[in-house]
């Protein structure tokens, strides 16, 4: 369609035109996110790979004798060159390794096949006479084992190439008869290694308790990790894509059941998110614009009013609003009641389709807040200019707002949407503390079908499940647990990448300095 | 026609005295011949209001002394006695201030005892009088102190500052049709700003209320009787140890709020103004990390801490803190975005007297990023008293290891939900409050926090 065609249609048509455009686009997205991103992205990666290790073959090749050991003795160079400092560090991690990898990380590798060969054996004890259980293998601590082992050995390769590099450097340096020392390896580290002072700490902590958590866990997706398997008792075992299969129903006979209800669950999980971020967001935004309205008076007490929302912890005014809404016991009701506005109760956490709006109207309640303080900020930013000459050609408040205000906010805070519908799709504690994910699931005669679904109740997003199958069901099917977060991330993922390409506002972020 | 000050005075006082004789008749009516016994046993209902007791002579004693000393502060902080003369008017006040309560709380003790008889006319003219008694007691409270101000010579016109006439509408300078239009758009945005505060308040006044109530019982807004045992119980109580958990997550709170706000702004500063070639690697992985869900991670965690001992215990609040301020460089996204509006030649300029990058940071970066520091710090602070995925993890069922989030959550889930409900609100009282007041005196930064990060995304 050309320019021209596509200015002659009504403006619903266009609309339309480009929501088909947007849909038409989606296939070619991925195919170029698959071909050009991701392949590129490995051959840019095998290629820098093969060129850095042709650079250590050369280096070793040119090298005088000093170097050529540093490849066996890590730091040999440095030593001899006289940095101290950073040639005994070198040495110190070769050292831990060889010394981790013989007593704790080899034996993971090697029992990782099967998770170990006995969990428990019990013998007579030849001096009491009774009988002993012994523990061997653990399976969890072999998986960690196994991970950090992995972690290790990928440090290490990038520690022995870069002491070789290192050396290679200070070689060329010791020709021209110049040596690097200690002093400036320590006085770097305010300047030029400064980030590596900085960043040590945090980088350590995200390793140990986000990354090594993160990589176990997506292991646990492939083996069958609960609460039978918990160590010391038993082993658990690899059953490669058993859980996906659970996920989507192809397992045993009432396994259509699971597949039901996680895709109940992934439908209302997105629903939410679109729900959630966006009526707060336009909410947010009007609330923001009647208060900031020019001769509106009282704004601080209005702004204020709505901040008590923001101050008060989220959880208390969940957990009380979900005794004031309850059906049986809730306030609300009888204040209905007695205002004769109903007859009988009304399930406002218990009647499903009820209870999702509820939440997201709750979740108005608390949102809006929020969104009324960073639009009024955003809102004062836009050129008063531009409302004046569109006031000129005689534009009406609401074209004011569809063609000036809405454009602005949406180029400003694009990036803000995505990262908070993300955050909806996470968003834990609104539906566990408010409805728990109840109603049950039922089937046409309302008898619960969630048997075998690990307690999913209709208002259950992924992430509330998850927390459900680790935490409160006693069976603890971690394996499935995992695969559900690994679907998470998925979602989220693919979010991410459609919107972030689609909006203006970040491609130029990380360059804003 | 204006009114001379001392005037207005003494027309509020008049005002004053005549409703207070006509709250005596219209409660004479009320109640019946035995009016004056049951306003002498008004002391009696506050005590019990105050103390839920039943009280003995010595009681009375304090009782009076107590007002007594009340009525001397109240006096001397108006600064009566600091004045050439004491006037009629100048005692009214005082003796109006801690008349006006102890009214209202009779008459409330008085309604619930069932003491008033069913005279509608009369009930209404007393609440009337109690009010009209209640304003113009304020109003020349108010006026003792203009005039007091005024003989002192501050420059101030009384409690009430009125630069000019205040208005809603303030559309004098339109002119005819326009200005219809402008009253009918404010009068509806005045009107949805009204609901709205309504809607958004009235919870926290429920909430404020039921923390005063003897039992929940689901009719009644204005519970039937009130007492302080809710509050008394969140130290008292033995199923649930209130008090625990508010020491737990205060401490937990205290210090992620410092490891977490110097580990965050020195990520972010690291982001922002540090060249190295994995900068840009580290930022997408940080994006790439967050994407997953991190409660996923936390089933591991928890059984690594239990490993080496961190969890199950007291121990395992440290863990706890390790595993908040583990990811704090996930944060780093706001305080990034302000560093980056801070101009670089400032950099350059202390590079050039001699500066490192360390001294930097500390004596040029860190004295212009007030407002992101108290955000950060005010949102560190924050973080563990609403979290309950983590907590409840780690507390590993253990009741004395909960914060208040999860513990409360338990309080309401049990079936005894019901009977813990004004313990639950009095609790909600007690964590609201230290937030709400760091919130509000920390307003202005917040709010300059939520505006950069969301522009920065």
């Amino acid at each position: 369609m050309s320019t021209i065609e596509y200015l002659a249609l009504p403006a619903y048509k266009r609309i339309l035109y480009k929501i088909m455009g947007f849909f038409a686009s989606i296939p070619k997205a991925i195919w170029h996110f698959l071909s050009v991103t991701i392949a590129g992205f490995f051959v840019k990666v095998f290629k820098g790979i093969a060129n850095y290790f042709v650079s250590l073959y050369e280096f070793f090749v040119s090298g005088d004798w000093k170097t050529k050991l540093s490849y066996i003795v890590m730091g040999f160079g440095h030593i001899c060159r006289k940095s101290y400092i950073k040639g005994f560090l070198y040495l110190l991690y070769e050292i831990a390794f060889i010394v981790f990898m013989i007593f704790t990380g080899g034996p993971a590798i090697a029992k990782i096949g099967t998770f170990g060969y006995v969990a428990q054996t019990t013998y007579t004890d030849a001096n009491l006479g009774i009988e002993v259980s012994e523990f061997r293998d653990d399976s969890l601590m072999i998986l960690l084992n196994f991970v950090i082992a992995i972690i290790l050995i990928g440090i290490l390769i990038f520690l022995w190439s870069t002491q070789i590099k290192e050396n290679n450097e200070l070689e060329n340096l010791n020709k021209i008869g110049k040596s690097v020392g200690d002093s400036e390896t320590v006085s770097s580290l305010v300047g030029k290694n400064f980030h590596k002072v900085l960043l040590s700490f945090p980088t350590l902590g995200v390793v140990m308790f986000t990354i090594i958590p993160l990589f176990i866990m997506i292991i646990v997706g492939f083996t069958n990790f609960s609460s039978t398997y918990q160590n010391p008792k038993e082993l658990f075992d690899w059953v490669g894509l058993y859980n996906f299969q659970k996920l989507f129903g192809l397992t045993g006979d009432n396994g259509y059941q699971f597949a039901y209800v996680f895709g109940q669950i992934l439908l209302w999980t997105l629903i939410w998110a679109f729900f959630a971020t966006f009526t707060n967001y336009f909410l947010g935004m009007v609330v923001a614009l009647m208060i900031n309205k020019k001769g509106i008076k009282l704004k601080k007490l209005w702004r204020t009013i709505l901040i008590t929302t923001i101050a008060v912890p989220q959880f208390i005014s969940l957990l009380f609003l979900s005794k004031f809404l309850s059906k049986d016991t809730g306030a609300l009701n009888v204040v209905l009641k007695n205002l004769g506005l109903i007859t009988e109760n009304i399930g406002f956490l218990e009647d499903a389709l009820i209870a999702k709006i509820t939440i997201i109207v709750v979740n108005m309640w608390i949102g809006i807040p929020y969104t009324m303080l960073m639009c009024s900020g955003i809102l004062m930013n836009i050129p008063q200019d531009l409302y004046e000459s569109a006031r000129i050609d005689g534009a009406n408040p609401f074209k004011m707002y569809m063609k000036i205000t809405l454009p602005y906010m949406m180029f400003v805070t694009g990036p803000y949407l995505i990262s908070n519908f993300v955050g909806n799709i996470n968003n834990f504690n609104v539906i566990f503390l408010l409805s728990g994910g109840n109603p049950q699931f039922t089937n046409v005669k309302g008898v619960p079908i969630a048997i075998n679904a690990y307690g999913a109740g209709q208002t259950d997003l992924l992430i509330t499940w998850l927390y459900k199958i680790a935490m409160t069901q006693v069976s603890k099917d971690y394996g499935v647990a995992s695969v559900i977060g690994i679907i998470v991330f998925i979602v989220v993922a693919s979010i991410s990448l459609i919107f972030y390409n689609k909006t203006n506002a970040v491609k130029n972020e990380g360059d804003f300095q | 026609m204006e009114f001379n000050l001392r005037n207005k005075s003494g027309i509020f006082m008049v005002i004053n005295i005549i409703s207070l004789i006509l709250l005596f008749i219209s409660g004479m009516v009320l109640v019946g011949p035995d009016f004056f016994q049951y306003l002498g046993r008004g002391v009696h209902y506050v005590y019990y209001f105050l103390f839920n007791r039943t009280f003995d002579f010595k009681t009375v004693i304090v009782i009076i002394v107590s007002l007594l000393v009340l009525s001397f502060v109240c006096t001397y902080t108006i600064g009566i006695f600091k004045r050439d003369s004491i006037r009629l008017k100048d005692l009214v006040s005082p003796i109006a201030a801690i008349t006006a309560p102890y009214l209202i709380l009779a008459a409330i003790r008085g309604k619930t005892l069932g003491i008033w008889n069913g005279n509608k006319v009369a009930m209404i003219l007393t609440i009337v009088f109690l009010v009209i008694y209640i304003i113009s007691s304020i109003l020349v409270l108010a006026d003792s102190v203009k005039i007091l101000r005024q003989e002192r010579g501050i420059d101030h016109k009384g409690l009430f500052r009125r630069k000019k006439k205040f208005s809603l509408f303030d559309n004098t300078k339109m002119s005819g049709g326009k200005r219809a239009r402008e009253t009918i758009s404010k009068t509806f945005i005045y009107i949805i700003l009204i609901i709205m505060s309504i809607v958004w308040i009235s919870p926290f006044v429920y909430l404020i209320i039921q923390s005063f109530a003897v039992k929940y019982e689901a009719g009644l807004i204005i519970p039937q009787e009130w007492t302080f045992d809710n509050y008394k119980a969140l130290i008292n109580d033995t199923v649930y140890p209130f008090w625990r958990w508010y020491l737990n997550t205060f401490v937990i709170a205290l210090i992620v709020s410092v490891l977490n706000t110097v580990l965050t702004l020195v990520s972010a500063y690291a982001f922002s103004r540090l060249q190295f070639k994995t900068r840009k690697g580290y930022m997408k992985l940080i994006l790439i990390i967050g994407m997953f869900p991190g409660f996923l991670g936390m089933i591991v965690t928890y059984y690594m801490l239990k490993q080496v001992g961190l969890a199950n215990d007291i121990p395992g609040l440290f863990g706890l803190v390790l595993v908040y301020i583990s990811g704090c460089v996930m944060n780093y996204y706001v305080a990034k975005g302000f560093f980056d509006t801070i101009s670089r030649s400032l950099d350059e300029a202390a590079m050039i007297d001699g500066a490192n990058k360390n001294t930097i940071f500390w004596k040029v970066i860190m004295p212009l990023s007030k407002p992101i520091v108290v955000y950060t710090i005010l949102l560190a602070f924050t973080a563990p008293w609403g979290d309950y995925m983590l907590a409840s993890v780690m507390a590993g069922g253990k009741t004395e290891l909960f914060n208040v989030a999860v513990g409360l959550q338990q309080m309401l889930s049990k079936e005894a939900g019901t009977k813990y409900f004004p313990i639950f609100c009095a609790a909600g009282v007690v964590v609201s409050i230290p937030i709400m007041i760091l919130f509000f005196l920390l307003q202005g930064y917040y709010v300059e926090g939520v505006t950069g990060g969301a522009v920065k995304g």
